[in-house]
């Protein structure tokens, strides 16, 4: 699963490469120096690897990620559930934007932790009131942040 | 000697200190919670330091990142299994002296070693300063430009990942770095008609996404269960005295590991883990009961943790001095200069030196104050371990969120730290490392600079300028040696 995962990033990421080398074209000799001598190598790199995932699958696979000051970690959870993560991220996201931040807030902890999470609602609500109160006091009481107020506000205003 | 002083008398304000508190804290609770490591803690700090100023910044984030170790060493040895990848190697003696009921004594001499390596990072990094400046001082664009590359080439190279994909991610990183305004011609690039372009990547949606929101996809479906199942109990406080008594026992250990680490940090790439495990090997070599390693000697458990601390000492030099960053952290510590408005390696010699002899203050401090507190409240601490992973990633991505949004008020942030979350989820899943893409996008910029100027004072053949082609020399040898070295140790492991 995660070779093909690689697969289709390095195609991705070679044809981004290829696509930004055509759109460098259009700037001015000196502002498209410098990215034309990172994107023609990094074409040809990205050519070299794809080739080695074609030719020779087993030697990347023995590859692991090397992250430097122990940032690497292993993902073990199946690939399903991480999109359903990706999923919930993305609601989050959009319910903010759709109601701003201090709706929003309440309703995704609630909503994430219930039907994803199955924790107790002893646990889910206070953890959503205490949470949403204390973004308000700190964000926007304290750090004068006016927090984001969503799509409907311009509405009820 | 009045930098020094000034530098260190910057520190004592009532901001500075409790900020480093703040990070202190922050740091030894990320440091126990397996699977988040101080990248992610930094990470997800960068967004609050854009009105701080920088030495209180530097308190928090550097208090953070200095005693990331010292927090992993209790799940390294109450649990078995590291809070950080270099708190591995205190796992091996660590565990054994909890199960035999010496968990108090190996946290003890856990804490002090880290103190101790910690303290002697400091005054490594006060030592090398003064070598460093001249040598840096002499260096003009040409230089600095080869030296951004070699940087880019060392944290690409080094480790046991692919160097291919390594050096991908760190040309993803410069295109990144290139989006927005030329600073030379004014040209607006890449910004394909989007307005929230125009200006270039911001660092914060991009550091908070790429190494937080990556990490909390997994953790997230840790359903019904804790970041860990179980821990040892921790022991009574005066078994914890016994473990700081024994470390002044072996003070000449401490001494020679903290050297090591400190001087392995000092090479870019090479991080934590590396240098706990030799020093283990060391300390194992030169014990007297080398027989009892990995069955619960508390020098294994002092050795690993003395050399992790005094790591960062030595990380912070070429990060300071030449504006390499030594691993993923020191690109992010780099990042936050950038944000803070300061121009590291030589720039920041000349114009910020009392700032980095208020770092200097800050690592050894940060350090005292992290063992401490790891000594007063360790065993409370480790109980959080057991909070359930989706309310873990669900604070953490609101706070993301948040601080992605704080910083310019603009909501287009937070989908920019979703984009780069989930790209950071699919380069771990695809094995393609992320550092290099970070340390990319916080030198890219820097480096076309340089890079112009140095063509514009010295023509074409700038990179035949004596120290540029000695840096230059070294790029070639660091990008083509590992792959050398790999394909002969392949042929020898085929023909035996």
């Amino acid at each position: 699963m995660d070779l093909k995962i690689e697969k289709i990033f390095s195609w991705f990421i070679f044809l981004f490469f290829g696509f930004l080398f055509f759109a460098t074209w259009n700037y001015g000799a000196k502002a498209r120096l410098a990215p034309l001598l990172m994107l023609v190598p990094g074409v040809i790199l990205t050519g070299i690897h794809l080739w080695r995932i074609h030719r020779q699958p087993e030697l990347i696979k023995e590859q692991g990620v090397d992250e430097e000051d122990g940032e690497s970690y292993e993902i073990t959870a199946p690939f399903d559930q991480e999109m359903w993560m990706v999923a919930w991220f993305i609601g989050f996201a959009a319910l903010i934007w759709l109601v701003g931040f201090l709706v929003a807030t309440p309703l995704f902890l609630i909503l994430y932790l219930r039907l994803w999470a199955k924790e107790t609602w002893t646990r889910i609500l206070p953890l959503a009131v205490i949470t949403t109160i204390c973004i308000y006091l700190i964000v926007e009481w304290a750090f004068k942040i006016i927090l984001y107020r969503g799509w409907i506000s311009s509405f009820i205003e | 000697m009045d930098m020094m002083l000034k530098g260190f008398e910057m520190v004592f304000t009532p901001s500075a200190l409790g900020l480093l508190l703040a990070g202190v804290v922050f740091g030894n609770i990320i440091g126990f919670l397996p699977g988040l490591g101080g990248v992610f803690a930094l990470a997800i700090l960068i967004p609050f330091i854009y009105k701080l100023a920088p030495i209180d910044a530097f308190a928090l984030l550097l208090g953070t990142h200095a005693v990331i170790n010292t927090g992993g060493a209790i799940t390294s040895i109450l649990i078995n299994c590291p809070g950080e990848a270099a708190c591995a190697a205190t796992c091996f003696d660590g565990y054994p002296m909890a199960r035999n009921g010496k968990a108090g004594v190996a946290l003890g001499a856990a804490f002090m070693s880290s103190a101790m390596g910690g303290v002697f990072a400091a005054g490594f990094l006060l030592v090398m300063i003064p070598i460093i400046r001249p040598i840096v001082m002499s260096f003009g664009p040409p230089e600095i430009f080869m030296l951004i590359v070699l940087g880019l080439s060392y944290i690409a190279t080094m480790g046991t990942g692919s160097t291919l994909k390594a050096l991908i991610s760190g040309i993803m990183g410069f295109m990144l770095a290139m989006v927005g305004f030329d600073p030379q011609t004014g040209d607006a690039r890449y910004n394909f008609g989007t307005l929230y372009l125009f200006d270039g990547i911001d660092l914060v949606p991009l550091t908070v996404g790429l190494f937080a929101i990556g990490e909390m996809i997994s953790v997230g479906t840790m359903r019904g269960q804790g970041l860990a199942r179980q821990i040892e109990t921790v022991g009574s406080r005066a078994d914890l005295w016994e473990g700081v008594r024994v470390c002044f026992s072996k003070w000449w250990l401490i001494l020679r590991c903290s050297f090591m680490g400190a001087t392995i940090g000092l090479i870019p790439g090479l991080g934590g883990t590396v240098s706990s495990f030799i020093t283990y090997g060391f300390a194992r070599q030169v014990s007297k009961h080398p027989e009892t390693f990995g069955k619960g000697n508390v020098e294994g458990v002092i050795a690993p943790e003395a050399a992790n601390n005094a790591k960062e000492g030595g990380n912070l030099v070429p990060t300071l001095g030449f504006g390499i960053p030594g691993g993923a952290g020191m690109a992010l510590l780099l990042g936050a200069f950038i944000v803070k408005g300061i121009d590291p390696g030589p720039g920041m010699l000349k114009e910020n030196l009392d700032l980095i002899y208020g770092m200097i203050m800050i690592l050894a401090l940060a350090n005292i104050i992290g063992a401490a507190i790891c000594m007063l409240f360790s065993a409370p601490l480790a109980r959080l371990t057991l909070i359930p992973g989706p309310i873990v990633s669900s604070m953490v991505v609101l706070f993301c969120f948040l601080g992605s949004y704080g910083v310019k008020n603009n909501f287009y942030d937070i989908l920019a730290t979703l984009f780069f979350g989930f790209l950071g989820y699919i380069m771990v899943r695809s094995k393609y490392p992320r550092a290099p893409l970070l340390v990319g996008v916080v030198l890219g910029k820097a480096a076309e600079l340089n890079f112009h100027l140095s063509l514009q004072l010295f023509g074409n053949f700038f990179f035949l300028r004596p120290i540029t082609f000695f840096i230059f020399f070294l790029i070639v040898l660091g990008l083509a040696l590992p792959p050398f070295l790999a394909r002969r140790k392949r042929r020898r492991a085929y023909g035996s």
